[in-house]
C-alpha cells in the first residue's frame, strides 16, 4: 500500500465516516477540487452531470454551508465517482440522516452497484440496509471475522420467525407445539409466533389446515439483525 | 500534481473573506499614512533634517513619493506579518478542523505533495500581499507626491539616493521583504501542522515574532550570540538597500538565513504532517 499508495487510490473512492466539505464554497467548487487531485475532469459539464446523478441538480452553485447532512452525504458520494474508480467504499453512509435521505442514499448505492456497476464496500451498524443493499457481507465482532458470504444464503440458514393469525389461537397452538418448541400465543388477536425452518412452513400450514384451523395470514420474516445476534452470541 | 494541488490551494484562500482582510488593511493603512504626510509631511521630515540644519541646506522636493514608499515600507513590514500569518496559519490546522484534510488524503495525493502546494500557495499570497504594497507605496506615492532624491537616516549618518538609483533598490528591498515575510508563512504554516484550531498557529506566529523582536532589541550581552541567527534579526534587511555603499555582505548573509530558516521551517513541517492523525 505505502509503495503503490497512489495508484491504488486512483482505483478507490471513499467517504470515510461523514463527507466533510468546504463549507464555504459551492459544491461544484468542492467537487472541481476534489477531481484535480484525482486526475479527473473538472470541466463544468462533467462536474455537473456528476451533481445530476446524486440527485444535487439546480444546487450546484449553492454553498454547503447550507446543505442539509443527507445533501452532503450525496455530494460525498459524487466525490468518491469523480474519477470513475471501480471499489467505492462508505463508512456509516447513512447514519444520522432521516428517512427520506436513508432511502435517497440506499438508492443511490443501488444505482452505484446495478447501473454504473460498481464494486461498494459498505460499513454499517445499519443492518437492515445491509440486509438490502448487500449481495456478500462479511461480520466483523472484536476485529475479528465471525462470518463471511452472501447474504441471501447466510440469511437462509437461519430459521423463520413466522406470524400467524387464526381462528381458535388454543387449537393452533396445540399443534404447532408439536412443530417448533417456542410458540407464542397472543389471545387478543388470535395471533401465534414461532420459529421454524425454510422448508417445515408448508407442512405446519397443511397440518393446521387438516385440523381444521381458520389461517387468516401468515406473514415470515428473517432479520439479518437476529442472525447477527445469533452469531455473535 | 504539485501544481494542480497549488491551484486547488489558492481557490480556497481566495473563497475566504479572512484572505482580503490582509490587502483591505494594507489599502487602509498606507492610505492613512499617505493621508498624514500629504497634510502635514514636511513636519515629520524636519524631525529628521533639525540635526543638519545647521550645516546642510536642503532644496527642492524632499517629500516625494521615493521617500514616502520608503517611510511606508518602514511602518508597515513590522505589521504585515500578522495579515500574512492569519491566512497562512490556517492552511493545515484550518483542513484538520474541518476535516477535509481526511478527505483530500483519501485521494491520489502524497502527504509532501499536499503540504508543499499548501506552502506554494501562501508563498503567492505573501507574494501579492507585498506586490500590492509595493503598487500603494511606489506608485501611488510617486503619483501623489511626485518624484526626487531620497533621504535617509541610517546609523552612520544621512544618505542621499539619486532619484534615478532609486527604482531598482526598491525592487530588491521589496524582495527581500518578501523573503523576511516568506519566513513568517513558513513559521506558520509549520505550527499550522501542530495544531487543530486555526486561532493557536496565528496567535503562536506573532508570540513567537514578538520575542524574537524583544531579544534582538534588548541590549543584554547574554542574547548576543543567538541575534545573527534569529530570523527578526533580518526581516528589516531590506532597509540595505538604502545604503550607500550598499552592503551586499549583509544583505547576502540576511537573504541565506531567512532561506535556512525557511527550509528548516518546511522540513519540520513535512516530518510532522507525515505523521499527523487525520483519522480523529
Amino acid at each position: 500500500m505505502s509503495t503503490h499508495r497512489e495508484a491504488i487510490l486512483r482505483q478507490i473512492g471513499c467517504i470515510i465516516e461523514k463527507p466533510d466539505f468546504y463549507k464555504y464554497l459551492s459544491a461544484e467548487k468542492n467537487l472541481e477540487i476534489f477531481a484535480r487531485i484525482s486526475g479527473a475532469s473538472t470541466a463544468k459539464y462533467d462536474i455537473h452531470a456528476m451533481l445530476e446523478f446524486v440527485g444535487l441538480k439546480g444546487r450546484e452553485r449553492d454553498k454547503v454551508s447550507g446543505f442539509s447532512h443527507g445533501m452532503k452525504q450525496r455530494l460525498g458520494i459524487a466525490q468518491t465517482l469523480i474519477h470513475d474508480p471501480e471499489l467505492i467504499i462508505l463508512d456509516e453512509p447513512t447514519t444520522g440522516l432521516d428517512p427520506q435521505g436513508i432511502i435517497d442514499v440506499r438508492n443511490l448505492i443501488l444505482q452505484l452497484k446495478n447501473e454504473k456497476n460498481k464494486t461498494v464496500l459498505l460499513s454499517s451498524h445499519q443492518l437492515s440496509e445491509i440486509e438490502i443493499i448487500a449481495n456478500r457481507m462479511v461480520i466483523i465482532n472484536k476485529g475479528q471475522t465471525v462470518t463471511e458470504g452472501e447474504v441471501s444464503k447466510l440469511l437462509n440458514e437461519q430459521e423463520l420467525v413466522v406470524r400467524m393469525e387464526v381462528q381458535d389461537s388454543g387449537k393452533a397452538l396445540r399443534i404447532l407445539n408439536g412443530w417448533s418448541d417456542k410458540v407464542k400465543e397472543n389471545k387478543d388477536d388470535n395471533t401465534l409466533e414461532f420459529a421454524t425452518s425454510r422448508e417445515a412452513l408448508p407442512s405446519i400450514i397443511k397440518s393446521l389446515t387438516e385440523n381444521d384451523v381458520l389461517i387468516y395470514g401468515v406473514e415470515s420474516k428473517r432479520k439479518l439483525e437476529d442472525y447477527f445476534i445469533r452469531i455473535i452470541n | 500534481m504539485l501544481l494542480k494541488s497549488t491551484w486547488n490551494e489558492f481557490i480556497k484562500i481566495a473563497a475566504k473573506p479572512r484572505s482580503y482582510l490582509g490587502l483591505v488593511a494594507i489599502t487602509v493603512l498606507v492610505a492613512v499614512i499617505l493621508f498624514a504626510l500629504k497634510a502635514d509631511g514636511m513636519s515629520f521630515i524636519s524631525f529628521v533634517t533639525a540635526s543638519f540644519e545647521q550645516t546642510l541646506s536642503f532644496e527642492g522636493n524632499i517629500m516625494n513619493g521615493n521617500l514616502v514608499a520608503f517611510i511606508v515600507l518602514q511602518m508597515l513590514v513590522i505589521h504585515i506579518p500578522l495579515l500574512v500569518a492569519l491566512v497562512t496559519g490556517d492552511l493545515v490546522s484550518g483542513e484538520a478542523a474541518m476535516g477535509t484534510i481526511r478527505m483530500l488524503l483519501t485521494k491520489p495525493i502524497s502527504r509532501r505533495t499536499m503540504l508543499l502546494s499548501k506552502f506554494l500557495a501562501g508563498a503567492v499570497y505573501t507574494l501579492l500581499i507585498v506586490i500590492w504594497l509595493g503598487i500603494l507605496a511606489v506608485i501611488v506615492g510617486k503619483l501623489m507626491f511626485g518624484v526626487g532624491d531620497i533621504m535617509v537616516l541610517n546609523s552612520d549618518g544621512l544618505v542621499i539616493i539619486k532619484e534615478m538609483d532609486v527604482n531598482w533598490r526598491y525592487v530588491g528591498a521589496f524582495g527581500v521583504a518578501f523573503l523576511a515575510l516568506l519566513t513568517v508563512s513558513s513559521l506558520s504554516i509549520m505550527l499550522s501542522c501542530f495544531s487543530e484550531n486555526s486561532i493557536g498557529p496565528i496567535v503562536t506566529t506573532m508570540a513567537i515574532i514578538i520575542l524574537f523582536t524583544i531579544i534582538g532589541t534588548l541590549d543584554v550581552t547574554i542574547f548576543d550570540p543567538i541575534k545573527p541567527f534569529l530570523f527578526t534579526t533580518h526581516m528589516i534587511a531590506w532597509r540595505s538597500f538604502f545604503e550607500d555603499p550598499l552592503p551586499w555582505d549583509v544583505i547576502k548573509e540576511s537573504s541565506i538565513i531567512l532561506l535556512v530558516h525557511n527550509v528548516i521551517f518546511i522540513s519540520i513541517a513535512l516530518f510532522q504532517f507525515n505523521k499527523k492523525d487525520i483519522k480523529s
